[in-house]
């Protein structure tokens, strides 16, 4: 019977040496996998800081629950740019075709996973906020920690 | 192909199938005709062939070298076609790796994605590499006006746009500049386009097959867009116009070639006049007087304000004028509020004195305020055009689209008398250049000509021949042509041009001569004299109740002749009644009676005419009319405003205002409610030529804006009438009841394209009217055998007491 505790002491003591695994959210935060897909976010080069976006609308369109809205307006320069950009993440699936679709890799998943809100406004993200989450992020082709590249 | 051509049959095999068609056609044509599909990319319905694609290659059997471009080479009798054999699919697939060569592959971000021709085929094509390549070429987007970009990379020099823009639109403003590799379009030492001959139709956007030229104002992508076919509310040749909207927006006009009065081609104001409808300036609101200022106020009471301020002035204090861009159903009841339910016969349209002057010239000559013909009739018949008046190729201009057509493909002689520059006028068989408002002098002098040389053949039965011969007297070509500054002999020329359908003064018989003229717009001279002698000439030459000819007069609001079929005149009641024949009266009266009384039973209707525009500023002035109703359309193309008329409308007591815009006639209103535009409703419109047409909503309205029929309806019910319309439809079911040129219209019928009035006739009637077959896009265009005539109540075409209403005036 006291063999038995002293046996669980002996774990509790085996681990009061080592390094606790416990992460103290939300003071301090998890990184996720590279791969992770997070709310989709909008990417800028990260030489020039400029918008990647060329406002095809295909990650609009192939979005499978609608969740993207793209406006398109016409530019100075005879071309066509982002007017506004609506996530609607409350309907997000996080199933990547928009980041997979983009011939440009202006959209990535990003690693934010934090999405609670007091009510459901708070789940429309536009242009300007996605911008911020994604701007230092790499692709999410090339977030994958030097896995590989077979894709 | 002329309209003497016989046309034979022959027979050729396409694709294994035996199909007798027309000689002549080309094989595109041909298979296009038996449902056939052959790709391309240069080929324009209604331009000249160009074969430079090489898409369209078909392979003749049984020939030496069978690959032949089908839009370039007729059909043979008992020619055998592949369409769609392995050495015609390898040609088009060889083409089209040359094409991909340098072209920029931008397609996501491309406004042609999903509709391009060039996609399209290599989709079909299967071209999924591209054995040849090299570093591609690039150059940067060229601007060539505030509406039109040009991307080169993307452009496969088919020539579409350069064609349309000189063969069709006549202006020539456009062309392939350089050759080979640096081919390019653009204007001629590449200046803006808006400081050449370019009207801005973008009909050179309307053709690219690639995205090569594209809208400066649009970017969406094809498939996200809704489409609706409506009429465009701007002039009245009533073009129908392809409107693509998504979230409430319209967002470009699109083209349904070889659909409606105008196979898809528009101008200026029909490709880009949507922005006038969403405008930020629209008004949205009802507004109310306070004093000084105007407020805004919910709908409902300024509707209950109006009903109370109008209730006091029922009778002759009250008059009523309305916009002619408004839909027949809109005018129909506007003008049914004055008269039923503020019992005041005055009612009248806010046009300028020369539209009401060539309205008057035509009631005087014809009897009624129509053209005769239609303009369509310039695709079959009509041997000569006379264009009179302001510049057609900025009042009309898609009627000027057919001129340019009509001389390179009929060879119309075509004979212009115009102050004004414009290119075509340049390519007229005669174009007298006359000085500001000389037309009626000129005229005048033509039909001396005429007259002296032996070409009149007036129709037979008019009054008033003797009479106008000899005051044709006292016209002198030598001085007219002198005060008008042009040649004598050019002047000659023109007159024997028109009086013998272009032929000259040895053949026989004449071929018809039309006259198109857009006096209405005319600012100087004696407008109302040249309306008539221009109705003269056609009677002294025999061109009225003939196919092909007649008189066709462009009034410039979008239903200008709908407003007066509608009885928005102090003469008429709708249909051209006489508020003095108590019979007619009646008739109305129990129709009124039975579709929105007040509950007495009876209607009393106004029995003598009222007051027309000018006569009312003049009663405004001297306090006889104390309310006015104005149901304007305040927009960027709308007609402007007499100063006069402005200021009278201090005096008013009580000053109600329909309008789109803000404006000086807002501005001095009790109440002003918002209004919709064509784009924001249901409705039918009525063409120069007298085509009903339908008019379909596209967008919302902004705000609580509505229909006017919506606004008279609910003042009419707040001042005791049952009123109860829910639709467009229901209205038109009225009119087609109360006007009797409109009887067999129906809204079903409409779907399927314009209808020309009178459409419903009796059998007697039917046989003096001739339905043009052969006019292409159908068998619409209606044109009368013995001139205009409708009797007060019902259409007669009895010759013997009509032809009295067909008369010379002399002015």
């Amino acid at each position: 019977m006291v063999l038995q505790d002293i046996r669980g002491f002996l774990v509790t003591l085996r681990h009061f040496f080592q390094r606790p695994v416990t992460i103290q959210y939300p003071e301090e935060k998890r990184e996720p996998a590279p791969r992770f897909r997070g709310l989709p976010a909008l990417r800028s080069d990260p030489e020039t800081g400029e918008a990647l976006c060329v406002a095809c609308g295909l990650c609009a369109r192939i979005c499978p629950t609608s969740c993207l809205e793209m406006h398109v307006v016409p530019s100075e320069e005879g071309d066509r740019e982002l007017g506004e950009f609506i996530l609607r993440a409350g309907r997000c699936m996080f199933c990547g075709l928009c980041a997979q679709v983009c011939p440009v890799d202006a959209i990535t998943m990003s690693g934010e996973y934090e999405q609670s809100v007091l009510d459901r406004e708070g789940l429309i993200y536009v242009k300007t906020e996605l911008a911020a989450i994604g701007s230092q992020r790499p692709s999410w082709w090339e977030a994958d920690g030097g896995m590989g590249s077979e894709h | 192909m002329t309209a003497t051509t016989e046309s034979r049959l022959v027979t050729v095999t396409i694709d294994g199938q035996q199909y007798t068609v027309p000689e002549g056609l080309t094989i595109l044509e041909a298979c296009r005709m038996v449902g056939i599909e052959v790709p391309n990319l240069c080929y324009q319905p209604l331009l000249r062939p160009w074969g430079s694609c090489r898409i369209c290659t078909v392979e003749i059997l049984g020939r030496r070298g069978g690959l032949v471009e089908s839009c370039a080479a007729q059909v043979r009798d008992g020619m055998e076609i592949a369409t769609k054999s392995p050495a015609c699919e390898e040609a088009r697939r060889f083409v089209l790796q040359l094409y991909l060569i340098d072209h920029a592959l931008d397609c996501p971000t491309c406004d042609k994605s999903g509709e391009c021709y060039l996609q399209d085929n290599t989709y079909y094509h299967n071209v999924h590499t591209n054995p040849f390549r090299r570093p591609k070429l690039a150059r940067p987007y060229k601007h060539l006006s505030e509406y039109i970009d040009y991307k080169w990379e993307r452009c496969i020099l088919c020539a579409r746009c350069t064609r349309v823009c000189d063969e069709m639109i006549g202006v020539t403003a456009i062309e392939v500049l350089r050759r080979g590799l640096e081919g390019e379009i653009g204007s001629a030492w590449n200046i803006d386009l808006t400081r050449t001959t370019c009207t801005s139709c973008g009909m050179c956007i309307a053709v690219c097959p690639v995205g090569a030229l594209t809208d400066r104002r649009f970017a969406h992508h094809p498939w996200e867009l809704d489409a609706t076919e409506t009429i465009c509310g701007f002039c009245d040749v009533g073009c129908t116009l392809n409107v693509e909207h998504n979230r409430g927006l319209v967002r470009r006009i699109t083209h349904l070639w070889e659909r409606g009065v105008n196979y898809g081609y528009t101008c200026v104001r029909g490709k880009w006049g949507y922005e006038q409808v969403q405008h930020p300036a629209r008004l949205d609101s009802a507004w109310v007087r306070e004093g000084d200022e105007l407020v805004p106020i919910e709908l409902a009471e300024a509707l209950d304000r109006a009903a109370e301020l109008l209730r006091p002035y029922r009778g002759t204090a009250f008059a009523l004028l309305a916009s002619p861009d408004r839909t027949n159903e809109d005018l129909y009841l506007l003008q049914r509020f004055a008269r039923q339910v503020m019992r005041s016969p005055h009612v009248d349209t806010l046009v300028s004195p020369a539209q009401r002057a060539v309205d008057a010239a035509l009631t005087a000559s014809f009897g009624l305020p129509v053209s005769t013909n239609s303009i369509q009739e310039v695709f079959t018949d009509t041997g000569c055009l006379l264009v009179v008046g302001p510049n057609i190729g900025q009042h009309a201009p898609v009627a000027s689209y057919w001129h340019s057509w009509a001389q390179l493909y009929r060879e119309t002689a075509l004979v212009v008398v115009s102050a004004d520059e414009f290119p075509l006028f340049h390519r007229a068989d005669v174009w007298l250049r006359i000085r500001p408002g000389t037309e009626a002098v000129v005229l005048a002098a033509m039909a001396r000509v005429i007259r002296d040389r032996g070409l009149a053949r007036p129709v037979e039965g008019t009054t008033g021949l003797s009479e106008f011969m000899a005051s044709l007297d006292s016209i002198d070509p030598v001085a007219a042509a002198e005060a008008a500054g042009v040649s004598l002999a050019a002047l000659e020329r023109a007159a024997v041009l028109y009086a013998t359908g272009g032929r000259g003064a040895d053949a026989s018989p004449y071929p018809p001569s039309q006259i198109q003229h857009t006096l209405a717009h005319a600012q100087h001279g004696d407008i109302a004299a040249a309306a008539l002698l221009a109705n003269d000439l056609a009677l002294l030459t025999g061109n009225i109740g003939r196919a092909g000819a007649g008189v066709i007069a462009f009034r410039g609001p979008a239903n200008a002749q709908g407003a007066l079929d509608m009885g928005c005149h102090p003469d008429w009641l709708p249909g051209y009644r006489s508020p003095e024949d108590a019979a007619m009266r009646q008739e109305l009266a129990v129709l009124w009676a039975e579709t929105g009384g007040n509950g007495s039973g009876s209607t009393e209707l106004p029995s003598w005419p009222g007051w027309g525009y000018e006569e009312l500023v003049a009663a405004i002035d001297r306090g006889e009319v104390r309310a006015l109703y104005v149901a304007a359309n305040s927009h960027a193309y709308a007609t402007a405003l007499d100063e006069r008329f402005v200021a009278a409308l201090d005096r008013l007591d009580v000053l109600i205002v329909e309008d789109s815009f803000p404006s000086p006639l807002t501005e001095r209103a009790h109440v002003v409610l918002p209004v919709t535009m064509f784009l924001e409703q249901d409705g039918t419109m009525t063409t120069a030529d007298r085509a009903v047409q339908r008019l379909r909503r596209a967008v919302d309205p902004p705000g609580e804006a509505r229909p006017s029929w919506q606004h008279v309806q609910e003042l009419a019910r707040r001042l005791g009438y049952r009123w109860n319309t829910r639709h467009a439809v229901q209205l038109f079911q009225e009119i087609a009841r109360a006007v009797p040129g409109y009887r067999g219209i129906t809204f079903p019928r409409l779907e399927r394209g314009p209808i020309a009035w009178p459409a419903a006739l009796g059998d007697r009637a039917r046989q003096t009217l001739r339905i043009g077959q052969n006019v292409p896009g159908g068998g619409w265009a209606v044109w009368l055998g013995n001139g205009i005539a409708l009797s007060d109540a019902w259409l007669r075409l009895d010759t013997a007491p009509l032809r009295g209403r067909v008369a010379f005036r002399t002015p």
